[in-house]
C-alpha cells in the first residue's frame, strides 16, 4: 500500500494533539481524521475501517482501553500506535497485551510518532505480503 | 564500608547529596519542559499539570534537606514555595496567575505572555523592552478585569444591547453610545489603581509628562488583525486620563468595529484593554516590515518613515521615504525611495535638502541616515526572532533622536513562498564539514555568519550583530552578547544550564558542551550552523538560511506553549545570581529556579562551614594518613571514601577511594614541590610574629594543629592548620559538571604583611591561572571553580595539591617585587607540561 492508501483516526480529548499530529502526517500523504471525544470516535471506527488508530488513553467517557479493544475486536488487523501523558509499565504492557503495534508517552518529538506510523506501515505490508 | 561510629556526619553529608540530586532532578525538569519550546514536540495539558506538580515536589523535598543541613534556617523557603506553587495551578488550569485580578498592571511587570490581560498591543510592547531592552514607551496597562468592572458597574452592555435592538442608523447609533459613556461612572477601586500607576509613572520618568491612551483589544494581532480600528487619543494631560479612558472603551462599541468584529454578543468575549503611555513628541516616524508582505523581495525587509506624527503613513494618506535593507547583518540598503518635500516643511535638524526639483518641492533629504537605519533593522530583526514571525513595527525618532517602538505585531503577509526547488542535500555536499555531532542542542534553528571568540568578559559593544559566538564556558556572563548573535557554540555547558535558557528566550540557535568547539573553529571564519543536526559547515550556506527562514514557528502561538511559557517564567528565570549580594536571602526569591539554586549554594556553604569548623569528632572513626608527606593528616570517611575495616587506626593513600582527595593527595605526594630548606626570614617577619613561639620559624617543616579531611567517594573537605596558615579545600565531583565545584580558602600566614599579601596575589594568579573564579582580601583568598567536567575537576586538585605544598611557607620569601611573577612562573615549571596555565 501506498502512503495515499492509509488512513488513520487520531483521538485524543486535547485538541492540541490532533492540531499538531494531522498536519505533519497528512505532509507524509495519509489520510487522517481526527476526534477528541471518544464517543464520536467510536462511532465512525463501527462505521469504517482504518488502517492505522492513534489514540490516547486517558480520557473523560469512554476509556482509551476500552476504545482500542473494541478497535481490535472489529478489525483485528488495525494497528493501535498509543499516546499518552501517564506511562506506567502497567499501561505499558496491558497495552501490548491487547495487541497494540507501540507505546508512546508524552511529551515526545512529532518525528518520533510519524517514524512509528512508518513502521506500523512497513509491518502491515509485510504482513499482507505473507 | 559502612562505618557504624561516624553516623551524625555521613547524615550531614546525605543532606547536602541529597539536595544535589534534587537540584539536578529539578534542573533536568526545567530543560525538558524548555526544549519543547526550543523545537518540535507534542505534549499536552495533562504534561503542563504533571510538570508543575514534580517540581514543585521535588524542589519541597530540597527545601526540606536544607533545613535539616542547617538546623532549620530557612523554614521560610516553604511558604514561598507554596506561593509560587499557587500560581502554577492556577495558571495550569487556565488562569492569568498572580495578575488574574488587577486592575492595572505597569509596563515593567508585563510580558507577551501576558496578552490575555492586558491586550496583545501592551503585551508584544512590553515584552520587548523588559527582554530585549528595545525602547519602547513606558506606561501601564489597565486591565481586561477593570473593563468588564467597568461595564458591568455601569450595566453597559444590556443598555447596548437595547439599541442595537432597535436598529438606529449610525448617527444615532453614536449620539446614543455618547449618552450611555457620558452617564457611565469610572469605579473607585480602578480610579485609585490608575492613580497609582500614573504616580509610579512618572517616578520613572523623572517628570510628569503628557500621555497617549490607547486601545489594547485582547485578541487584537493574534486570531483577527484589528490593526487601527480601535481608538488612541493623543496628548491626554494626567488629570483627563479616566476620561480618555472612557472615550477608547466607548470607541469599541461604534458602528464599523462592530461590524468588524461580527455580532453584539461577541462583546464580552472580545474585551478591551488600554494602555497608558507617555507621549513621544516625533521628529520622524515609521513603519517597518520585516518581511515584504509582497514577498518581492525575500531578504530584505522594508522601512518608511515620515516627518512627525506616524498618523499619515499608518492611515495610510502618505508613503514617506522608502528603504529596503539585507534582512542580515550588517543590514546593508538595497535601495531608497526619498520622496520630494515641501518648501513650506520645516525639515528636522541636520537634515539638508540637496535639490529643488520643481516648484516648491524640494528632494534629496533622507529623514534617515544609515546608521539610524541599520538601528532600525537590528531591532526589527530581533523582534521577529523572538516572536518566531514576521513583524509590523510603528515606531518614531524623538527629539533626542532615540529610537522607539511604538506598536509591534505579526505582520500578515499574504503571498505563500514559492516552494524551494533547491537540492539541499546535493548543496551541503559541497561545504565541508567542520564539526559534526558534538555537544548538545540548547535551541534549534540554523544561523550563518562569521566566528567570533568571546570571552564572558568582553565588552558587549566590541561584539558584532549577526556574529555566530564560539566561548569555552557557557558563562552567564555571555547572555549580555547573546541577543546579538546569531548562533552560539561553547566547549563546556548544558542544556540545562542559565545560558540555554536564555538562547532559547532570544531563539538563537545554540549548541553546548562540544569539547572542542574553540580548536576546530577558527576567529573570523565565515561558517553555517546547523542546531538541528549539530552540524557546522565551512561558508555560507544561503540555500540552508533559507530553510531557516520557512520554518515554521507557528506552534508558538498554541495556547498550550503559552501556557507552559508563562508556567516557565515562574520556574525558570535565575534572578538570585548573584550569592555575594546583599540581596542572596530565601524572600527574594522569585521563581523555583531561585529556591532551587538559593538550596545548593547554602547546602555547599553549610557544608563548608560545619567541617571545617569540627571543634571535636564525637564517635567518628579517625584514621590517620600514613603518606611520605611533612605534614599530619587525620581521615574520616562518610561514605565508601576509604577502604578499611572498623578497627583501622591508620590508612595509606592507596587504600583512599575518594576520588577529589586521592587527586589533590596526587599533588601533594609529590616531592619536588615540597620545598624543606628552612625558611629565610627577615627581621620584619620576626617582629610581627613575637607573640608566637620562635621555634616556629627555625624548625624543619613537622606540622603541628589539625589537618583534617572528611571524604566520601564523591567529596572532600580539607582543613590544614599549617603553621600560621589556614587552609581549606572543599570539592565535590560527579558525572554533572553543573554540580562539581572546588572551593579554596587561604587565610594568614607568618610573615610581615606585604609579604603575606604578596602570597595572597601569587595564589589568586595561579588559581584564576587555573580556571578558578578567585579574590583577595588583604591575606584572604578565596577562590572558586564550578560546573566543570569531572576530569577537569581531577587535574585541577592534583595541582591544588601541589600549590598547598608549593605555597606553604612562601609568605617569608616574598621579599621583592617581582616574587609574585617568579614564583608564579617556578609553580608553572613544577606543574610542568601537564598544567593547563
Amino acid at each position: 500500500m501506498s502512503e495515499k492508501d492509509i488512513s488513520i483516526l487520531i483521538l485524543d480529548d486535547e485538541p492540541i494533539v490532533a492540531k499538531r499530529l494531522k498536519p505533519a502526517l497528512e505532509k507524509k500523504g495519509y489520510k487522517v481524521e481526527s476526534f477528541t471525544r471518544s464517543t464520536d470516535a467510536m462511532e465512525r471506527v463501527r462505521k469504517q475501517k482504518f488502517d492505522i488508530v492513534i489514540t490516547d488513553l486517558k480520557m473523560e467517557g469512554i476509556s482509551g482501553m476500552e476504545f482500542l479493544e473494541e478497535v481490535k475486536r472489529l478489525w483485528p488487523d488495525t494497528e493501535i500506535i498509543v499516546i499518552t501523558g501517564f506511562a506506567t509499565m502497567e499501561t505499558a504492557k496491558e497495552s501490548f497485551k491487547k495487541g497494540v503495534f507501540d507505546f508512546l508517552a508524552k511529551p515526545f518529538k512529532l518525528g518520533e510518532i510519524v517514524e512509528i506510523v512508518r513502521k506500523a506501515v512497513e509491518h502491515k505490508n509485510k504482513q499482507q505480503h505473507s | 564500608m559502612e562505618k557504624k561510629y561516624s553516623r551524625p556526619l555521613k547524615r550531614v553529608f546525605q543532606y547536602f547529596r541529597s539536595i544535589l540530586e534534587l537540584n539536578n532532578k529539578v534542573l533536568e525538569e526545567i530543560a525538558n519542559a524548555e526544549k519543547i519550546l526550543g523545537g518540535n514536540y507534542l505534549f499536552d495539558k495533562a504534561f503542563l499539570a504533571s510538570f508543575v506538580t514534580k517540581v514543585c515536589e521535588t524542589t519541597r523535598e530540597a527545601i526540606y534537606n536544607l533545613n535539616s543541613l542547617s538546623n532549620g534556617s530557612y523554614l521560610v523557603l516553604y511558604d514561598i514555595l507554596e506561593s509560587i506553587r499557587f500560581n502554577l495551578e492556577d495558571i495550569v488550569s487556565g488562569g492569568a496567575g498572580p495578575f488574574s485580578n488587577r486592575l492595572t498592571l505597569s509596563y515593567t511587570e508585563i510580558n507577551r505572555d501576558l496578552d490575555d490581560i492586558v491586550g496583545a498591543k501592551n503585551a508584544n510592547l512590553a515584552d520587548i523592552y523588559n527582554n530585549f531592552q528595545i525602547k519602547v514607551p513606558d506606561g501601564f496597562a489597565i486591565t481586561k478585569q477593570a473593563y468588564l468592572l467597568f461595564l458591568d458597574s455601569n450595566n453597559i452592555i444590556p443598555q447596548i444591547e437595547a439599541m442595537y435592538d432597535k436598529a438606529p442608523s449610525s448617527e444615532d447609533l453614536g449620539a446614543e453610545l455618547e449618552a450611555i459613556f457620558n452617564k457611565a461612572r469610572v469605579p473607585d477601586e480602578l480610579k485609585v489603581a490608575v492613580y497609582e500607576e500614573l504616580i509610579s509613572l512618572f517616578k520613572r520618568l523623572g517628570r510628569e509628562k503628557r500621555l497617549a491612551v490607547r486601545s489594547s483589544a485582547i485578541g487584537e494581532d493574534t486570531e483577527r488583525s484589528f490593526a487601527g480600528q480601535f481608538h488612541s487619543i493623543l496628548n491626554v494631560e494626567p488629570d483627563q486620563v479616566l476620561d480618555a479612558y472612557k472615550k477608547v472603551i466607548m470607541a469599541r462599541f461604534m458602528p464599523h468595529v462592530k461590524d468588524y468584529i461580527g455580532h453584539a454578543s461577541d462583546l464580552l468575549t472580545t474585551p478591551v484593554a488600554v494602555g497608558v503611555q507617555e507621549m513621544i513628541d516625533a521628529q520622524v516616524s515609521g513603519v517597518t516590515y520585516t518581511m515584504d508582505p509582497l514577498g518581492q523581495s525575500k531578504d530584505c525587509l522594508v522601512i518608511s518613515a515620515v516627518e512627525g506624527m506616524g498618523e499619515k503613513l499608518v492611515g495610510g494618506h502618505h508613503s514617506g521615504d522608502q528603504y529596503l535593507a539585507k534582512r542580515a547583518y550588517p543590514f546593508s540598503l538595497i535601495s531608497s525611495l526619498i520622496t520630494e518635500k515641501s518648501i513650506k516643511h520645516k525639515l528636522p535638524p541636520g537634515k539638508e535638502p540637496l535639490e529643488m526639483v520643481t516648484t516648491h518641492m524640494r528632494r534629496g533629504s533622507s529623514l534617515l541616515d544609515v546608521k539610524t537605519l541599520k538601528k532600525i533593522a537590528e531591532a526589527a530583526m530581533l523582534c521577529e526572532k523572538a516572536f518566531g514571525n514576521p513583524r509590523d513595527l510603528e515606531w518614531a525618532i524623538n527629539e533626542y533622536n532615540e529610537f522607539i517602538i511604538l506598536q509591534n505585531r505579526r505582520l500578515g503577509i499574504q503571498s505563500v513562498p514559492e516552494p524551494m526547488n533547491a537540492d539541499i542535500e546535493k548543496i551541503l555536499r559541497k561545504f565541508p564539514v567542520i564539526m559534526d555531532g558534538l555537544g548538545q542542542t540548547a535551541q534549534l534553528g540554523i544561523a550563518s555568519g562569521r566566528v567570533v571568540f568571546v570571552h564572558p568578559d568582553d565588552d558587549p559593544e566590541n561584539v558584532p550583530v549577526g556574529a555566530i559566538i564560539v566561548a569555552k564556558y557557557a558563562h552567564p556572563k555571555l547572555s549580555r552578547v547573546l541577543k546579538k548573535a546569531s548562533a552560539i557554540l561553547t566547549d563546556v555547558g548544558s542544556s540545562t544550564g542559565h545560558l540555554a535558557t536564555i538562547a532559547r528566550e532570544y531563539r538563537v540557535p545554540a549548541i553546548f558542551g562540544t569539547g572542542k568547539a574553540t580548536q576546530l573553529l577558527k576567529d573570523g571564519m565565515e561558517v553555517t550552523v546547523d542546531a538541528d543536526e549539530k552540524r557546522v559547515y565551512e561558508g555560507i550556506i544561503e540555500e540552508l538560511v533559507e530553510v531557516e527562514a520557512r520554518r515554521d514557528w507557528e506552534y508558538l502561538e498554541e495556547p498550550e506553549i503559552k501556557i507552559l511559557r508563562r508556567i516557565l517564567s515562574y520556574v525558570s528565570p535565575l534572578y538570585l545570581v548573584d550569592p555575594t549580594s546583599k540581596d542572596f536571602l530565601p524572600e527574594k526569591c522569585k521563581t523555583i529556579h531561585d529556591i532551587i539554586h538559593f538550596c545548593h549554594v547554602k547546602a555547599v556553604e553549610s557544608l563548608i562551614e560545619q567541617f571545617s569548623s569540627l571543634k571535636s569528632f564525637g564517635k567518628e572513626q579517625v584514621l590517620e594518613l600514613k603518606a611520605s608527606i611533612p605534614i599530619k593528616i587525620n581521615v574520616i570517611d562518610i561514605g565508601s571514601g576509604v577502604e578499611a575495616d572498623d578497627s583501622a587506626r591508620a590508612v595509606s593513600p592507596e587504600q583512599i577511594r575518594s576520588v577529589p582527595f586521592k587527586a589533590l593527595l596526587t599533588g601533594l605526594l609529590r616531592k619536588e614541590a615540597w620545598d624543606t630548606e628552612p625558611a629565610p626570614f627577615g627581621l620584619g617577619d620576626l617582629f610581627s610574629s613575637m607573640v608566637r613561639p620562635v621555634s616556629m620559624l627555625t624548625n624543619p617543616p613537622e606540622y603541628s594543629g589539625q589537618n583534617l579531611a572528611i571524604v566520601a567517594s564523591d567529596y572532600m573537605n580539607l582543613s590544614l592548620l599549617l603553621g600560621y596558615h589556614f587552609n581549606v579545600i572543599d570539592s565535590y565531583v560527579c558525572t554533572e559538571p553543573d554540580n562539581n565545584y572546588i572551593y579554596f580558602r587561604f587565610a594568614g600566614g607568618f610573615a610581615e604583611e606585604s609579604k603575606r599579601r604578596k602570597r595572597a596575589e601569587l595564589l589568586r594568579w595561579i588559581l584564576e591561572s587555573l580556571g578558578f573564579k578567585a579574590e583577595t582580601r588583604k591575606d584572604i583568598v578565596i577562590g572558586k571553580l564550578k560546573g566543570v567536567e569531572d576530569y577537569e575537576i581531577v587535574k585541577t586538585l592534583q595541582h591544588i595539591g601541589e600549590l598547598i605544598a608549593f605555597t606553604r611557607q612562601l609568605d617569608v620569601r616574598m621579599a621583592d617585587e617581582q616574587a609574585v611573577e617568579r614564583f608564579f612562573h617556578k609553580f608553572v615549571d613544577l606543574c610542568g607540561a601537564s598544567c593547563k596555565l
